[in-house]
């Protein structure tokens, strides 16, 4: 230990120093009264003397005697390596480390979690718009099934997407850190606090509405057209998140995405009520809803690959590689989809396939669009 | 959109500093490069070889925060001689954060960990941080980057514990030819107009200033850090036209906006088509 609290590993103590708690600049002056040049009480970076205004902390501090860091940053190390060196003398070949110098803007570090939850939160803010519009039109009799179990869908997307999101961050155990401020020019932050309220609300509903008092049930009813309300930007804000970036083929995109989320969102949703037996009516209701949600999916697709043309290199990265198979893909099960709900009007036992479709095309939906903007910042 | 400046706790005033780089008097010795790495008490990029390049950092990242770029290619610039018989030139810039105007970090953040200091810099505060990684995907000159073990994004901080102290950023004061020169902005302004000046009545004709002011890079209001350039900005890797993408973002949303309506729209006639009794 030594006499400033932090130990050989640069980890810090959070004790006080013995004796005088002064340092002086000279180690061992023999004697001679050197005036200490700061004065340090508590371990550098430690909240105390941060509190006690002993230094500016960076997160990256060193203790200039012992030339030791500590603190926040101390544990960066190098990290990966940019890959695959050789080639030397071959003009014709490049390496993944001449690619990265001409690289303008970074790819996202997101991983699969990131575009899944575009998916799920999507799906949930969807489900719970129909269930509220199901509510106030009293659907479903007294057994609302439509009504139930969109809350439930709502709230189930609600934490698994919730996991989703925290799991993908760099430092899970400061999610909440999303709601310290709040920052409109931030889609994230607005996006965090929609999806807070969000999953308040689903919960509210689904709990309270089975209850078998009045009150209860009312506060549920309250809280499910609130879940119905919020859900609304839970099907978009992702799109507008995305536009919101340096990335090439998501800023180009910037006025479709929120379009092509919302859109999905809304098929993806129907989706899932399509997998729940229902009441006529109800079967109905979200019937109508996906028909009209996919075919608006496959026209925005249609209108933004159009206006994406003007951009070829834009365009490109939809069209391209992994992504525009999954573009392709997703195209695909949509219209699949929007075929099979069409179907279901006469064979009703073609629903499950429909939601199932509508569901997987929007997964690829949200896929794709993840893995365009990668590509877009690969150097052409 | 514009974050207001934090004035400095202790004085109470607020500078606005600055880098102003001049590639044209930029030897490639990395000093800078070495000096950040040393003060900021970075990790090394490995001992390897990119086999394309004198150059071995390859990018800026979340350990990089100053990176000395090399260009090498067959194309001469005005006024250099070599002794090759071919045409040659051999391009430097000394690269950072740009500490923009406009910063797409920091309006994109969604934690607050961004911060504008009282230097009018564009700071991470690394206790904030979660690591969400917005601000690598909002960065249009592909700087701030998130460290794949520690979690957290970290870009050049203009040294903000120097600054604290009235030092000079450790880049700075470490580069040799005064490359790389630090100070408050208005005066580093002129002093970048009078070496265009200088270098085109030289018949240097290829230099210019890169974001030394917002009608220079409209997109991000121009750069705290800006360069003077000895060819157009893509041959260095940098956008041409870079923007803040915050700064379109309203159009993101009145886009949600409308398709929302469209959905809320869509569930009442699905409801009305559910109500008609058959």
């Amino acid at each position: 230990m030594s006499e400033d609290g932090s130990d050989s590993s640069g980890r810090n103590k959070s004790t006080n120093s013995p004796g005088t708690g002064t340092r002086s600049s000279v180690a061992g002056t023999g004697g001679a009264a050197t005036p200490p040049d700061i004065v340090m009480k508590h371990a550098p970076g430690s909240w105390q003397a941060l509190a006690a205004g002993e230094f500016v902390s960076d997160g990256r501090n060193v203790d200039t005697r012992r030339a030791e860091l500590s603190g926040e940053g101390a544990d960066l190390d190098a990290g990966d390596r940019v890959g695959d060196r050789g080639h030397l003398g071959d003009p014709s070949q490049t390496t993944v480390a001449e690619e990265a110098s001409k690289r303008v803007v970074k790819a996202s570090r997101w991983t699969w979690e990131v575009p899944a939850y575009f998916a799920i939160g999507g799906m949930a803010g969807a489900a719970a718009a129909l269930s509220a519009g199901a509510q106030l039109a009293k659907l479903g009799g007294t057994d609302r099934r439509m009504v139930q179990s969109g809350r439930v869908i709502a709230l189930g997307g609600t934490a698994v997407g919730s996991v989703l999101l925290v799991a993908d961050l760099g430092r899970p155990e400061r999610f909440w850190h999303m709601l310290r401020v709040f920052r409109p020019s931030s889609p994230m932050n607005v996006g965090s606090w929609v999806l807070a309220g969000f999953g308040t609300a689903s919960a509210g509903a689904a709990v309270l509405g089975r209850s078998r008092s009045r009150q209860l049930r009312f506060l549920g009813d309250t809280a499910g057209i609130a879940a119905g309300l919020l859900g609304l930007p839970m099907a978009g804000y992702t799109g507008v998140l995305l536009g919101a970036t340096a990335q090439p083929a998501w800023w180009h995109a910037r006025r479709w995405l929120p379009r092509l989320f919302v859109a999905s969102a809304a098929s993806a949703g129907a989706g899932a009520l399509e997998l729940i037996p229902m009441s006529p009516a109800e079967e109905r209701a979200v019937r109508t809803f996906a028909i009209g949600a996919r075919a608006a999916d496959l026209v925005v697709v249609k209108a933004m690959t159009r206006d994406l043309a003007d951009h070829p290199e834009v365009a490109d990265a939809y069209e391209a590689g992994r992504a525009g198979r999954r573009m392709k893909a997703a195209e695909a099960l949509t219209a699949c989809a929007l075929a099979a709900s069409v179907a279901s009007i006469k064979v009703r036992a073609l629903r499950p396939l429909a939601g199932t479709l509508g569901l997987a095309g929007s997964l690829a939906t949200r896929l794709a669009v993840t893995d365009a903007g990668a590509s877009s910042t690969q150097p052409v | 959109m514009r974050t207001t400046t934090a004035n400095d706790p202790v004085t109470g005033e607020a500078r606005r500093v600055g880098f102003f780089t001049d590639t044209s008097v930029c030897i490639g010795c990395k000093a800078c490069e070495v000096a950040c790495k040393q003060w900021n008490q970075l990790p090394d990029d490995g001992f390897s070889l990119t086999a394309k390049s004198f150059d071995n950092t390859i990018e800026l990242g979340a350990t990089t925060w100053r990176h000395v770029g090399f260009i090498e290619r067959d194309e001469p610039v005005s006024g250099q001689e070599t002794n090759l018989g071919d045409p040659f030139s051999w391009l430097f810039i000394a690269d950072s954060c740009k500490h923009c105007e406009d910063a797409g970090c920091l309006d994109n953040c969604p934690t607050g960990a961004l911060v504008r200091t009282e230097y009018d810099t564009v700071y991470v505060q690394s206790d904030i941080c979660n690591g969400c990684g917005t601000c690598v995907v909002a960065c249009p000159f592909g700087v701030i980057d998130r460290h794949p073990t520690d979690g957290r994004a970290w870009k050049c901080t203009m040294c903000y514990d120097r600054l604290k102290d009235d030092e000079t950023p450790a880049c700075a004061q470490a580069c040799p030819t005064e490359a790389i020169a630090f100070g408050e902005l208005d005066e580093l302004r002129q002093r970048a107009d009078v070496r265009l000046a200088e270098l085109h009545d030289r018949g240097v004709t290829e230099a210019q200033l890169y974001g030394a002011d917002d009608d220079n890079l409209p997109g991000t209001r121009g750069l705290h850090a800006f360069y003077l350039l000895l060819d157009s900005p893509d041959v260095y890797s940098l956008p041409t036209n870079p923007v803040a993408p915050q700064n379109t973002v309203n159009e993101s949303w009145k886009s949600m906006a409308g398709a929302l309506g469209a959905m809320a729209a869509g569930v009442a006639v699905a409801m009305l088509s559910g109500g008609r009794t058959r």
